[in-house]
């Protein structure tokens, strides 16, 4: 038997069947999914096949250690991903994920790539991994370098898959519950590394998708709650929620705006139970030129509810220099708004890194006692130090939220953390924020 | 290719097909909006495109799409945005106006602009707020063409495979089939799919089979069938995709590929240029070009009117080769421009000559840009030498005027030549053209005057100059009729 790679699947010539494999005519041979090589592999070794095994080509790579001590928590996660091998631990955002993902990666001591869902997350994984005494490689879109340990994007690593799929012995899937969706577990199943990693702060999906992740990487070995860590690892916090009224111009156009969208609906007999109901009337919106202006018009309104004049005078009140603030809004053209009122420094999606780096070693250091942002800091990153969280405008999505407020919880002593919560009053927008049942 | 959200399409009885374009009215206005709005901002460009969207705004924006690749923006306040905001920013925050107002003219003194100014240049190097300083137009129906293949590439970003047959043309699309990473199965056609296709439905191959697509279109003959896996009523469905050779639709009718690329970047700077169609000959690796005791090949030379200009793609990685290159480079005895990958850690210096910095794409209208100044250097040096030029006849090809006086076709258009007008590529005389004017009078009937036209050895262009205008039923003209009192005319 012969096991070779071939772009993100495997090759298995010889006269022995195996499981999970298919005739493929074009080449004529056995060919499985990258996937199933561990399978594979023990599936031979326990029949007592002889085979030869030319599958992984692993990236050269030095002895991993790093120094780096692990709270008690941690150490039960790790001793639960080191029974299989393979996994997903859910942790709150703020409680030492990446540490524990140091840690895996120095008792692995094999080649790993760590997969992320942001440029930013790249930038702040790289940092942690310089513990080791490696240079640290990065394919993204921007930097095309493989080194033993080599961070990357969803979107790279969906694109290079084929390529890379056989270089590591471990991966690790940051901010897992991207993974099964669209495109995505392609990743998974093209890579044949034996050993994966899931974390994330927030496991199941509102689509239901989270069920693929144990084929993928593994089922869930290891979940904590921020209730079970608040108060002594993690900063406790409080939210509160603050009403602001439209002003009368605004509540004149909002209600406009909203009655059109309501008369589209009325006219074509459509009620909105859930999110899949709109997702429809969007869809529609292709070919019907009323429903695409029931959509605007529906925008349009929900921008007014979010983007009230009244939200702004009410951050004016917030803001305070003692206060490490951050402020959260969901559309850039608030941010840039924001950031021309007070001359808050800002960051979007469309802010380049230097810049985004600059902006964060200013805030960090205290120089900047407040930034805003729209959603690009929704997962992850490492934003020491921040004390007040003002959401201007809630998306409805409960993940969006955990991951907003798990900002916030930073271990620093005595500190009280506080939450905002601008809504708009008379709107759906309390609506969209009761969902999550706050 | 185009972003998914802007494909168009028919679906009907298990088929699925592009909405082809073949109205050149829509594209004409949108190329139209762009040459008109050179000097403006970008986010002018997006509402007067927006406000021309009506019914058809995925057609509005996929042409608009097409042509910003045409383009090239400018950050517009003289000074650079980032300083203003950071000069804002490191005061922590204002909360009062009277906060607000006294820090704004703080940075009006600071940056010597008057205070209503800062902050509109606060972001001025943001995308909708740079500027349009140019655009080359491409013939509407050269759009039409360009947006038909796009639309034809970005559905098959979700085919699961692609099934085609050609009669010529076979070594380039199997030599691509494999640089793609591909696989195919011959079965009197031949079927592409990826390695991964075998355990499921796979749409992971479909941005390479949209590449694919261009070299089977390339084959006098061709036809293409593709699995498009797409959602009808909300649930997914397989639907099929035809399109050959003899179709009445409207594609670029050759796709100039059979040059071999290092890489895709070099590849899609070539397509991307060569498409502007500015005259200028793009040779890949053109002539060995000395540089101390080595030589350097360059990636690209463009070649016209005794013109010569080379460009280096600097895309690695490594450090000694890179050191080695900007060592080399520095040697050269020729003027190359050297596009250096922004993420190396370069700097300007390192290079002698001009040198441009790029990310994902070697941007195109830059090194226009640099072609044109030397273009227009080469003008003004013969300007300067060409005093008078005399013309005899009734039409004078300018190419030949050119060649006679030993300068370039585009000095020569420059001139102020008494008597005459240029038209297209001939110099015209007055007297003639008015002539030709009134034997055209008497007719409306596009084959008509075309007759008359030709007889004369003019082109459609001539009637512009004569005060006629053109109206057209799609692709085709019909009629001619005078223009408005108010345009200039002859």
């Amino acid at each position: 038997m012969k096991l070779t790679y071939h772009r993100g699947t495997i090759v298995i010539k010889g006269d022995y069947s195996v499981p999970n494999t298919k005739w493929d005519a074009r080449s004529g041979c056995y060919r499985s999914q990258a996937l199933h090589y561990r399978d594979i592999v023990e599936y031979l070794q326990n029949s007592g096949v002889r085979y030869e095994d030319n599958v992984l080509d692993l990236i050269p790579c030095p002895e991993l250690s790093c120094n780096v001590q692990l709270r008690e928590y941690q150490e039960k996660a790790l001793e639960r991903w080191l029974q299989q091998k393979r996994g997903v631990v859910v942790m709150p955002t703020g409680s030492g994920k990446t540490i524990l993902a140091l840690k895996i990666i120095e008792k692995i001591n094999a080649p790993a790539l760590i997969v992320v869902p942001t440029l930013d997350l790249v930038r702040q994984w790289k940092e942690e991994l310089r513990r080791f005494i490696t240079p640290i490689g990065e394919y993204t879109g921007e930097h095309k370098d493989l080194q033993p340990l080599t961070v990357s994007t969803y979107d790279s690593a969906y694109i290079y898959a084929e390529t890379l799929g056989n270089r590591f012995k471990l991966v690790i899937f940051d901010e897992v519950h991207h993974l099964p969706s669209g495109g995505y577990q392609q990743i998974a199943e093209m890579f044949a590394s034996p050993f994966r990693l899931g974390l994330t702060a927030t496991y199941e999906r509102d689509d239901g998708l989270h069920e693929k992740i144990p084929r993928l990487i593994g089922g869930k070995v290891y979940e904590i709650h921020v209730d079970d860590l608040a108060g002594k690892y993690l900063s406790s916090y409080e939210t509160r929620k603050i009403l602001v009224a439209l002003t009368d111009d605004e509540q004149r156009d909002y209600e406009q705006y909203h009655d059109t969208f309501k008369k589209y609906l009325a006219s074509r007999h459509i009620t909105l139970r859930s999110p899949d109901d709109f997702t429809k009337i969007v869809m529609r919106s292709g070919y019907d030129p009323e429903a695409r202006e029931a959509i605007l018009a529906r925008n349009k309104a929900e921008r007014i509810a979010y983007n009230s004049r009244m939200k702004i005078k009410k951050i004016e009140e917030l803001l305070n220099r003692e206060n490490r603030t951050i402020i959260f809004t969901r559309y850039n053209d608030m941010v840039y708004e924001i950031s021309k009122r007070f001359f808050i420094p800002c960051i979007t999606y469309r802010t380049v890194s230097d810049e985004r780096e600059e902006i964060f070693r200013k805030f960090k250091e205290g120089a900047y006692p407040a930034l805003a942002s729209s959603q690009v800091l929704d997962e992850g990153i490492d934003v020491p130090e921040a004390n007040i969280g003002i959401i201007v405008s809630g998306t409805g999505s409960n993940r969006a939220y955990i991951q907003r407020l798990g900002r916030l919880l930073r271990p620093r002593e005595n500190k009280l953390a506080v939450l905002y919560e601008l809504v708009t009053k008379d709107t759906k927008e309390i609506r969209t924020s009761y969902r999550r049942g706050t | 290719m185009l972003p998914k959200e802007l494909l168009m399409v028919w679906k009907r009885k298990g088929t699925i097909r592009p909405r082809y374009l073949s109205d050149m009215t829509i594209a004409g206005e949108i190329i139209q909006v762009f040459t008109q709005y050179q000097g403006k901002k970008y986010k002018e460009i997006l509402m007067q495109l927006e406000g021309m969207e009506g019914d058809d705004f995925k057609l509005v924006r996929g042409l608009g799409t097409l042509l910003e690749r045409r383009c090239r923006f400018q950050s517009g306040s003289e000074v650079q945005g980032k300083e203003v905001r950071f000069f804002l920013f490191d005061k922590g925050f204002v909360k009062t106006l009277e906060e607000r107002n006294h820090l704004l003219d703080e940075a009006s003194l600071q940056f010597h602009i008057p205070t209503e100014q800062v902050e509109e240049a606060m972001f001025s190097d943001l995308e909708e707020e740079q500027i349009l300083v140019e655009f080359i137009p491409p013939a509407p129906e050269e759009l039409v063409r360009w947006y038909n293949l796009s639309l034809t590439q970005t559905l098959l970003f979700d085919a699961l495979e692609l099934t085609f047959k050609v009669d010529s043309n076979y070594q380039q699309v199997f030599r691509y089939v494999k640089y793609l990473g591909l696989m195919y199965e011959i079965n009197g056609e031949i079927k592409v799919t990826g390695p991964a296709s075998l355990f499921k439905k796979n749409r992971k191959y479909g941005t390479a089979l949209a590449k694919l697509l261009p070299f089977i279109m390339n084959a006098k003959r061709w036809r293409v069938q593709a699995k498009i896996e797409t959602e009808v009523g909300g649930e997914p469905r397989i639907l099929d995709f035809s399109l050959d050779s003899t179709n009445n639709v409207f594609l670029p009718t050759s796709v100039d590929s059979a040059v071999h690329f290092d890489s895709e970047v070099e590849a899609r700077f070539y397509r991307d240029f060569t498409a502007l169609n500015l005259g200028w000959e793009l040779v890949r690796e053109p002539d060995i070009v000395k540089a101390g005791h080595y030589v350097v090949i360059p990636d690209f030379g463009f070649y016209k009117n005794g013109l010569k200009h080379y460009l280096e793609v600097v895309g690695f990685w490594t450090p000694e080769y890179l050191r080695k290159k900007i060592a080399k480079l520095k040697e050269a005895e020729a003027n190359i421009t050297v596009a250096v990958n922004e993420t190396l850690e370069c700097k300007k210096e390192d290079f002698t000559g001009d040198v441009i910095f790029y990310k994902n794409k070697i941007p195109v209208m830059s090194i226009v840009k640099i072609l044109r100044e030397i273009e227009e250097k080469q003008i003004e040096k013969e300007l300067c030498s060409l005093k008078e030029v005399s013309l005899s006849g009734d039409v004078v090809s300018i190419q030949e005027k050119a060649r006679e006086l030993h300068v370039s076709p585009a000095t020569l258009t420059r001139m102020e030549i008494p008597g005459y007008h240029v038209i297209g590529e001939r110099f015209v005389s007055q007297t003639f053209l008015e002539k030709v004017r009134e034997e055209l009078r008497p007719f409306q009937e596009y084959p008509k005057v075309e007759e008359i036209l030709n007889g004369h050895q003019l082109s459609m262009l001539a009637l512009d100059s004569m005060g006629y205008r053109v109206i057209w039923d799609g692709l085709h003209p019909t009629k001619v009729v005078e223009k408005k009192r108010d345009t200039k005319s002859v």
